[in-house]
């Protein structure tokens, strides 16, 4: 044991250079991730800006109940949930798919042209994303309507459908997001060895068992660790983008869990109900990142601890 | 090693909790001193005792009445919500002017609409307040959760009584008025705009096409089935003549004005809200009643057979206006009939129509009261004097300065000795409303003054004057304002209001939209009694019986 | 075995196609909406309101962009982006590498506490007031320190970073260094940096496009209107017509929505514009930079 502690205290000093260096971001830490977080006792209290944070009367689980007992929990619960997952099924294996393709594409300029195209759409604002989406789905002259006219299909005003609220939300995701997503997947298929597409050649395996056989079981433990990181963000979607597509029409299917928080805490100052809503919201992120992390472990040995 | 990570997790956890439990204690009392926790436990005497201290400092600089207020310049911090038409307050005429005479300088410090919700929240909860909040919609939830409840707000009663006549004179004479002001506590907290005048009696006034009325040689309509009868003319008739079906009949706005002809099946619009109040003072929210699914079978009626507008419900306001613009709408709701840009001549108001009980009524009154205008903080450097910087805008004379400007500058008496804005302003280039965003606060509203019949003409076509004429017999005579409710109560209110709210303007829009058949009535209304729409009114019958 | 050769030969031919073929339909996917934009954006608003204009500019007119580039609001708002944008990215940057080149260093004693400690933040957090408190108590309320301090470091990118160092510079060159007498800081500098080209230009990237686009703090923490970013005046001009805005009554809104109107496309354009053409010049270094878990497991 104390042979550790010198070790320790050995090892310090050797890379003192290095703690120095930890030492701005660190506090940057403290300062403003680890201080705030005493805030959180908000949610146990009925805050009173006079009397402060730490004075407020305490008032237990009141606004967790609050927010168990409303008639929309369910809903918004439920928004949040299925939201979420219908984003990452689709949202997930497009970007796994899309570098597939890149990397199976044999024409160089191609290949870079498809690249290069697709990252586009990262760089566009979540304003400018959803005002696009506003303008394509007007009924008279919105880009969609153009097309699914050009099937025959009645004009809709898609934005202020609730049925068409999640399909849009998902789908303008992947438009934005596939192309740069990719860049992850396409970076470890450069690093697989060629050496085992030559060997698969000669065993006469064709270009899809390669992909099913060499090119995925390659990038496994990347699409394990991010699918990890994925399932501990179930619970938070997107807000500025939810809040931007919201209408009072398709609020039944818009309602999340943060743009709930958002409208109570921020806009109408409920901060010790939202802060409990919040805390709801982490903690239950929190328990689906652990339990990934370790079925992850158990089955693949793959995690991200 | 599963374990082990958990277990770390845990540690971080619990020394999160103890670098907050130091944190808190080095940093909170502070913050707790220098804005003064002895106004939170029994805001009003320390509030009282606050205007003492003041009022005895200030009395060799404070004049008690005429101008200058102050005979030394004293500065007050104002927080306020800036229109989009609107300068930057320091800039604007009438506030530059009002300096020079009051010798108060107001160090604005206003926030654009957008986010201003927000911003606002956070300075409460961050207890660093302004000496003076203008235009911040303090509404009557804030009032009680910072005023009554936190007592960041100060009390305004005693210095109502002392230095400010004008308003003092307004409130003795509509004893309502000053109810409608009044907290859970009966405690003024806010000044409110106050609007005298013929078109303020009431917000929607109802509009029809009377050109296309005589196009198609009809009488403006009486009755709910006559109206229908003149949608359906409107809808098959081509009364704009150009060939196409482009009208479209009843051009209601948004889902939430579908309740402006409710009035004909006896729907009050008491509370600004869905309810009623009978002569004996007892409320009554009628989203279940028959006669409100009467009222929603008719809309339902009208939606399918395409009379009324198939956007409505959409919040699309860009379209419902260029639809105005082209003149499209037979039939509408409006408070002012300055959005009607070119066709305003075509379009005119009528009587209420009559119901299928026989009854004539328009229910959209109001109190003529905006609360939440314009109030102070419990650590306002001189509340008397800031009482009295607003005090001159509730006389005749102050509200004409406010609306109109300098006489001879901005605008001149025509011979009816009513105020006309010059034609800079009247047709400027950048549009009338940016031009007077230049003047005052008009342009959004929300500005503690008084507006009267005189006034009204900033805002107030004569044709908008002459449509609430013609609605003005038939208001409810006596009208309330939505009651304060007390800071324990807020949260159940704010609570069942969001999801009641959100849950009857969905129902509400798939009944008319035809997406709900009325079977599902019994189950809409089980859901609003689930919500706790009968707990709501409890409490607000309550607090009006405090009131009284 | 020679007559599979012979149809895996064929069949790769058609492999090839279905390939090429899905890349087209991609690009096109990406591309129609953009165009659509472009083309809008040169076109008489009144032909884009009738539903005239589909890829090719109609009734051609610069004239939402005179109006864009004559709006002071925009102008304003393009300045204050930009230069948060490029003193932010600075920032950001440099706290980044300064956090992820010590953890990534095996021989750092307590780094994997110090590794949770930075990840747990990344799921619980102190909420909205905690921060605004701490903002305003340090003095950055309504001032530039406000949307360049309080969200200088994003842990997702300080992972990136680090999963770099340890994957890419090899443990052996810390060795020689250290032999020859090097501290911390010059292997830092001297070495690791210029072998880091790729994460500093993934790092740039990310930092620049997050500050570009992000709204949220400014509407919350600046007040005045001067120091407002770029997307905060879009999100007024663009989504205009959706936010409700409390306490705004309808006198006076029917100017402002016509002149919104003819510059949606025009101001989507011109606000996109720079971050579209920074890419290509990381975009060299980009795909070796992102490396998290691509050689890890």
């Amino acid at each position: 044991m104390q042979n550790k502690i010198k070790k320790l205290g050995k090892s310090i000093r050797k890379n003192i250079g290095l703690y120095v260096m930890l030492a701005i971001p660190l506090a940057w830490y403290i300062i403003f991730k680890y201080i705030p977080m005493y805030g959180l006792q908000i949610a146990f209290r009925r805050f009173n800006p006079t009397l402060g944070i730490t004075q407020s009367p305490w008032v237990g689980l009141t606004y967790f109940k609050q927010f168990f007992d409303s008639y929309y929990f369910w809903d918004i619960l439920w928004n949040t949930v299925s939201l979420s997952l219908f984003t990452m099924l689709v949202g997930f294996p497009m970007p796994i798919v899309l570098a597939l393709i890149i990397n199976e594409i044999k024409n160089l300029k191609f290949k870079k042209a498809i690249q290069n195209i697709t990252y586009m759409p990262n760089f566009l604002s979540v304003v400018v994303i959803v005002s696009m989406l506003t303008l394509f789905s007007n009924r008279d002259y919105g880009l969609f309507n153009k097309i699914t006219g050009l099937f025959g299909c009645a004009p809709v005003d898609f934005m202020s459908k609730p049925g068409y609220f999640q399909p849009l939300y998902v789908f303008s995701n992947v438009w934005q997001y596939m192309g740069f997503n990719a860049i992850i997947y396409i970076a470890a298929l450069s690093g697989v060895d060629q050496e085992l597409y030559e060997a698969a050649s000669i065993d006469g395996a064709t270009r899809m068992q390669k992909i099913i056989h060499i090119s995925l079981p390659c990038i496994m433990s990347t699409i394990i660790v991010l699918f990890i990181m994925r399932i501990g963000n179930l619970m938070s979607v997107g807000f500025e983008k939810v809040y931007l597509m919201q209408n009072s029409v398709t609020l039944s299917a818009s309602e999340v869990i943060s743009t709930f928080i958002y409208k109570n805490g921020i806009q109408k100052g409920q901060f010790s109900y939202s802060t409990a809503v919040g805390m709801f919201n982490s903690v239950i992120n929190f328990i689906l990142l652990v339990s990934a992390n370790f079925v992850s472990k158990k089955t693949t040995k793959t995690g991200l601890w | 090693m599963k374990r082990k990570a958990v277990a770390i997790f845990l540690c971080m956890a619990l020394l999160a909790g103890m670098t907050a439990g130091c944190a808190n204690t080095g940093a909170e009392p502070e913050k707790e001193q220098t804005t003064g926790t002895e106004n939170a436990g029994s805001e009003q005497e320390s509030s009282s005792k606050a205007q003492e201290e003041s009022g005895g400092q200030e009395s060799s600089n404070l004049n008690a009445e005429g101008f200058p207020i102050v005979n030394e310049q004293i500065t007050l911090t104002v927080y306020g919500q800036r229109d989009q038409n609107q300068t930057e307050w320091k800039n604007m005429l009438v506030m530059q002017e009002y300096e020079k005479m009051t010798n108060i300088h107001m160090d604005f410090q206003e926030v654009p609409a957008d986010g201003f919700a927000e911003n606002k929240q956070l300075l409460f909860a961050s207890n660093e307040l302004p000496d003076v909040f203008l235009r911040s919609a303090i509404n009557q939830n804030e009032v009680s959760t910072y005023g009554v409840g936190s007592g960041q707000l100060m009390i305004l009663d005693d210095l109502i009584e002392e230095y400010a006549p004008n308003l003092k004179k307004i409130f003795d004479e509509n004893p309502a008025m000053r109810t409608a002001c009044m907290a859970a506590d009966g405690h003024i907290y806010t000044i409110p705009f106050i609007n005298t005048s013929a078109t303020g009696k009431m917000d929607f006034k109802q509009w029809i096409n009377t050109k296309w009325l005589e196009t198609l040689g009809m009488e403006i309509p009486t009755t709910v089935e006559e109206f229908k009868e003149v949608l359906i003319a409107f809808r098959d008739e081509d009364p704009n003549g150009n060939g196409e079906k482009d009208e479209i009949p009843l051009g209601i706005r948004e889902p939430s004005s579908v309740y402006a002809l409710g009035g004909a099946w006896g729907l009050g619009h008491q509370l600004r809200d869905t309810y009623d109040i009978d002569e004996n003072g007892q409320i009554h929210n009628w989203l279940c009643d028959d006669k409100f699914k009467e009222y929603l079978i008719y809309l339902n009626d009208l939606y399918q057979e395409g009379l009324l507008w198939q956007e409505y419900y959409k919040n699309d306001r860009p379209a419902w206006r260029s639809n105005l613009s082209g003149e499209l709408f037979g039939a509408m709701y409006m408070p002012y009939s300055d959005v009607f840009l070119n066709c305003e001549q075509d379009y005119s108001g009528y009587e209420p129509l009559i119901g299928p009980y026989g009854e004539k009524f328009w229910a959209d009154g109001t109190t003529g009261v905006e609360t939440g205008c314009y109030a102070l903080s419990n650590t306002c450097s001189d509340p008397a004097a800031a009482m009295r910087w607003v005090d001159y805008f509730f006389s005749e004379e102050g509200g004409l300065f406010f609306a109109f400007g300098i006489e001879g500058t901005t605008y001149t008496m025509d011979e009816n000795a009513l105020p006309v804005f010059n034609d800079d302003i009247l047709n400027a280039e950048e549009g009338f409303m940016t031009a007077l965003g230049k003047i005052n606060m008009v342009p959004g509203g929300g500005f503690p003054c008084l507006r009267v019949d005189e006034t009204d003409g900033v805002v107030a076509s004569q044709r908008t004057k002459d449509a609430a004429a013609i609605l003005a017999p038939y208001l409810p005579e006596v009208y309330y304002a939505k009651p304060a409710v007390s800071a324990e109560e807020t949260d159940r209110v704010v609570a069942i209001e969001q999801d009641l709210n959100t849950y009857r303007d969905e129902a509400v829009t798939k009944f008319i939209i035809g997406e709900w058949g009325f079977d599902k009535w019994d189950e809409y209304c089980q859901t609003l009694e689930q919500i706790g729409i009968r707990e709501l009114e409890g409490i607000y019958q309550n607090a009006i019986d405090a009131l009284k | 075995m020679e007559r599979g050769i012979g149809k895996n030969i064929h069949s790769d031919r058609t492999f090839d196609m279905v390939m090429n073929f899905l890349g087209a339909v991609i690009i096109l996917i990406v591309l129609v909406p953009l165009i659509f934009v472009l083309a809008a954006s040169f076109s008489d608003p009144d032909l884009v309101i009738k539903g005239k204009v589909l890829f090719w500019p109609k009734g051609f007119t610069t004239k939402a962009y005179t109006l864009v580039f004559e709006n002071q609001d925009i102008w304003r708002g393009f300045r204050n982006t930009c230069f948060y944008t490029v003193t932010g990215t600075g920032i950001s940057v440099i706290l980044t590498i300064l956090a992820a080149y010590p953890l990534s260093r095996r021989e750092l004693a307590g780094r994997n506490l110090l590794m949770m400690l930075i990840l747990f933040t990344m799921y619980f957090s102190g909420g909205m007031i905690p921060t605004y408190l701490l903002v305003k108590d340090l003095g950055m309320y309504n001032s530039i320190w406000a949307l360049l301090i309080p969200a200088a470091l994003s842990t997702y990118n300080l992972i990136v970073a680090k999963t770099f160092f340890e994957n890419s510079i090899p443990g052996e060159l810390y060795e020689s260094a250290r032999l020859d007498g090097c501290g911390n800081l010059a292997m830092l500098v001297r070495i690791v940096l210029p072998l880091s080209k790729a994460i500093l230009a993934v790092l740039v990237l990310y930092y620049a496009v997050g500050i570009w686009n992000a709204y949220f703090d400014a509407l919350i923490y600046l007040r005045d209107a001067d120091l407002h970013p770029l997307q905060i005046v879009l999100r007024n001009i663009l989504l205009l017509g959706q936010t409700e805005q409390m306490g705004t009554n309808d006198v006076g809104m029917a100017e402002k929505i016509k002149m919104a109107e003819a510059v949606k496309y025009s101001a989507i354009v011109v606000s996109s514009i720079p971050m579209l053409l920074i890419y290509p010049f990381v975009q060299k270094y980009f795909v070796k930079g992102v490396m998290i878990g691509a050689v890890k497991g």
